[in-house]
């Protein structure tokens, strides 16, 4: 009789078991993800409203009364934990920029050339029309363009770049040159 | 004579009963004191609608305290669902149930208080030799007093959660008699039980207090299960007991909002005890109708935990599952039978009136798998997880689990234990809170691992506690320290929780000054805010009286809600009825759908002078951020700010003050 009672035991918590398991399956099952049909209105209006509103203005690499990344400019983009941040610019870029305070100063700039592409790229760098010293970089660069003497705080500037080539990389429809990751003004001793 | 003494403690409790609703209605400054009464009417009436379902389902029987309060609990929200289907709830409806529920618990409180006056005269007598001892057995209800006292003095208002939402939502029932908003995401978070015990709370209070409810009320009754705890009538050791209530008192209070977090942890134990004493009773019933009345406190407490949060009903659906196929109860075939099908027709009854009212409010009658009202957009559900990202993320939510990282894997090691493997009922629970945990993440890839573990706390952190005072009490009886078995077997638990006790020594002391600040501050406060008040009642009067008004805004609670029909665009985009809010496309599609509606004005925060949820900037970084969710939620964000300005411009407006725009759509 006790070998009945725990066969029957045994079966009822087989039972118990799989009536549990029927049950999450069915919650499971019915929590799937609904398609979305606003994912692409949404991400339009996500790139717009970035290009827009040019999201740098919230972090270092920014647009601002000081620093305006102008034509040919494309939107920031960063790694996710935002720990580097870089703009990528196209054939021609502009950057209006002004003066800290009155002095000497270099602008610092870093980013990448034509890596990705395989080439070394060559900017010609132009400061109010006038030309200065120009870079070039594979992967990364560093340059000091000299700005000049500004006799007061708030001088306006127009920094234009050059490159000698461009190139469109991978699941990208930019047309691309090189990159600024920092920007920083740096006075001259 | 004892009949005696009990009349004199009926009376004495009854006496404090009227002062302290006395103090709620008459003392209004500070209003931390009158909620500080108030707040123990409330408790004391939850222990007498329990005792009223105890004494239909367990005559002659005295349950404990803590469980009768839960199980009160369960009754006052099924008679709550029948008051706010209604439209009938009111400010004085509220202190009439509190007072009836009071009312029923004098003769339980009365012959408690004489059994405690009775023992403790015994150990004080006793502690003349021993006073440290005697004094030691004190120690559990200071603690509930101060776990009470922190609740009262607390006002952790969530800028995002309870001031947007949990607010309005008692308020909208005392003004309105019920609890409807088709555009509120919030509000289909739960069927609407916490909302509806912060209402009677705030019928005699202020609302910037009812966080008494969860943090002081059920964090008190917690500690009370703990105090209350037996196994096969065997109690932990006393010391455990203790050390589990310290614990537990300074354990990182998870919870960032006055949605349900200990009334969810206190209502779990409470489901256990009650299963636990209700298989007893089937056994030894003699009659189909014995074991049938046993349904009333089951569906009672099922429905109180059911409406407390929307991810607790499978983990309860489960439980019970189990419970009616569980060898005690299975083996009486058709009485068993009899009690589930009593337990679940009860349980949809006592929940009918909050299921119809979510479903004329926002269309669905189960959230989340009925989405009802729901944007596509917000389902919570990431659509390019892989079932291998989604068993990483399981896991990582695992790990990360806050207070303790881990601790849920410690259900899974629960089968391991003998003395656990004996107690079905809390294998039971182990099996359903991990279910439910990864219910919860499953419907919930969209978020952060870290984000959604306080959703299962109250479940995982009743069941830890459970299997802990249930190896703890594996020795032998009448021990004040555990023996020696029962501290090898209990020990993975005891030292996870002085570990962790350890870590949170910060937070203990943290939790004292602030208990002792707030006190002192609150003793002389006056009444929160009253010149926002004052600017959102002159928002308002500008729109005609029973006029449908939209609003977005930092403090929707301040609105009259009876004066108006409010809609709470609480998360932009959400939730809206059909044909749905329009996005993205052109702003006098807003203004046609609106139409449709029947909404006329609209009342917003410039985004420019949002003190909360409304910044323009804090919405417009999330673009980026690295949790899927909000990359979602802000393009609608967006969207709202700038529909509502571009509106704005060509409407007539008919109030601004300090950001605070009313507009009327008709007008130019």
């Amino acid at each position: 009789m006790v070998g009945v009672a725990q066969q029957r035991d045994r079966g009822l918590n087989v039972l118990r078991a799989g009536l549990c398991g029927i049950f999450a399956f069915a919650a499971l099952s019915a929590c799937r993800p609904v398609p979305d049909p606003e994912l692409e209105v949404r991400e339009q209006y996500i790139e717009k409203m970035i290009r827009a509103e040019d999201a740098g203005a919230l972090w270092p690499l920014t647009s601002r009364s000081a620093v305006t990344f102008a034509t040919g400019f494309s939107w920031l983009e960063f790694t996710q934990d935002q720990s580097l941040m870089w703009r990528w610019a196209s054939k021609h870029a502009e950057l209006r920029l002004r003066a800290p305070t009155a002095g000497r100063y270099h602008l610092h700039i870093t980013g990448w050339g034509g890596g990705i592409a395989g080439f070394t790229q060559k900017v010609s760098v132009r400061v109010n029309g006038q030309m200065r010293k120009g870079f070039e970089g594979l992967y990364k660069y560093d340059a000091d363009i000299e700005v000049g003497v500004s006799e007061r705080p708030g001088t306006a500037f127009l920094v234009e770049f050059d490159c000698e080539r461009s190139f469109t990389p991978p699941n990208d429809n930019r047309d691309l040159g090189f990159s600024i990751n920092s920007l920083v003004w740096e006075p001259v001793p | 004579m004892k009949g005696q003494t009990d009349r004199r403690f009926a009376i004495g409790i009854g006496v404090s009963i009227v002062a302290a609703t006395l103090v709620g209605l008459l003392v209004r400054n500070p209003p931390m004191i009158g909620m500080y009464a108030w707040g123990s009417c409330v408790a004391i009436s939850l222990i007498g609608y329990g005792s009223l379902a105890a004494r239909f389902a367990f005559p002659g029987k005295r349950l404990p305290l803590a469980l009768l309060a839960s199980v009160g609990a369960g009754a006052l929200v099924a008679l709550g669902s029948v008051v706010t289907a209604t439209r009938v709830m009111r400010p004085w409806l509220g202190i009439a149930l509190v007072l009836v529920g009071c009312a029923c618990a004098l003769p339980r409180l009365a012959s408690t208080l004489e059994n405690a006056w009775a023992k403790n005269a015994r150990r004080l007598r006793y502690g003349r030799r021993l006073p440290f001892l005697a004094l030691l057995t004190l120690v559990p209800l200071v603690l509930i007093g101060l776990a009470y006292t922190h609740g009262a003095v607390t006002i952790a208002l969530n800028a995002y959660d309870d001031e947007l939402a949990y607010m309005t939502f008692p308020k909208q029932m005392l003004e309105t008699g019920s609890f409807a908003d088709p555009f509120s995401l919030r509000r289909v978070a739960a069927y609407g039980g916490q909302p509806f015990l912060h209402a009677l709370l705030l019928s005699n209070g202020e609302l910037v207090h009812i966080g008494i409810l969860d943090r002081g009320i059920f964090f008190s009754f917690a500690l009370l299960h703990l105090r209350e705890l037996t196994f096969e009538n065997r109690r932990p050791p006393f010391i455990f007991t203790l050390a589990a209530m310290v614990v537990f008192i300074f354990l990182q209070n998870t919870s960032i909002n006055m949605a349900s977090h200990y009334s969810g942890i206190a209502s779990f134990i409470a489901l256990y005890r009650l299963l636990k004493l209700g298989e007893a009773e089937f056994v030894a019933a003699d009659s189909w109708h014995k074991a049938a009345r046993l349904a009333v406190p089951y569906a009672l407490l099922a429905t109180f935990l059911c409406t407390l949060r929307q991810n607790f009903v499978p983990t309860v659906a489960l439980v019970f599952l189990a419970h009616i196929l569980g060898t005690k109860v299975r083996a009486h075939g058709g009485r068993a039978f009899v009690l589930a099908v009593c337990t679940a027709v009860l349980g949809l009854a006592f929940l009918a009136g909050w299921i119809v009212q979510m479903r004329q409010s926002s269309g669905t009658a189960l959230f989340p798998l009925q989405p009802g009202y729901l944007r596509p957009a917000f389902t919570m559900r990431s659509p390019t997880m892989t079932p291998g990202d989604e068993a990483r993320f399981i896991w990582a939510s695992l790990v990360w689990h806050e207070p303790f990282p881990g601790w849920p894997l410690a259900l899974l090691a629960m089968p391991l234990s003998r003395v656990l493997r004996r107690e079905h009922t809390i294998i039971t629970f182990a099996a359903a809170s991990m279910i439910g945990y990864v219910f919860l993440a499953h419907s919930f890839t969209l978020s952060s691992a870290e984000n959604f573990a306080r959703y299962s706390f109250p479940f995982v952190m009743a069941t830890l506690f459970l299997a802990a005072f249930a190896l703890a009490s594996s020795g032998p009886a009448g021990r004040v320290i555990a023996s020696r078995r029962a501290t090898t077997t209990a020990s993975p638990y005891v030292l996870g929780a002085i570990v962790g006790g350890a870590l949170l020594l910060g937070q203990a002391r943290e939790f004292l000054r602030l208990t002792y600040q707030n006190t002192v501050h609150l003793a002389f406060a006056g009444h929160w805010r009253p010149e926002v008040v004052g600017r959102y009642a002159h928002a308002q009067s500008v729109v005609p009286e029973n006029a449908s008004i939209l609003v977005m805004v930092d403090e929707p609670y301040n609105f009259n809600y009876a004066r108006n029909r409010i809609y709470n665009l609480d998360v932009p985009g959400a939730l809206s009825p059909p044909p749905g809010l329009p996005f993205f496309g052109p702003v006098a599609e807003w203004k046609q759908y609106f139409a449709t509606q029947g909404i006329r004005y609209i009342t917003f925060i410039r985004p420019t002078q949002s003190r909360g949820n409304y910044v323009r900037p804090y919405w417009f970084r999330r673009f980026f951020h690295e949790d899927e969710i909000w990359r979602r939620h802000a393009p609608y964000y967006i969207y709202a700010f700038d529909a509502l300005e571009e509106l704005a411009k060509p409407s007539r407006i008919l109030f601004e003050e300090l950001g605070l725009v009313v507009i009327d759509l008709e007008r130019e």
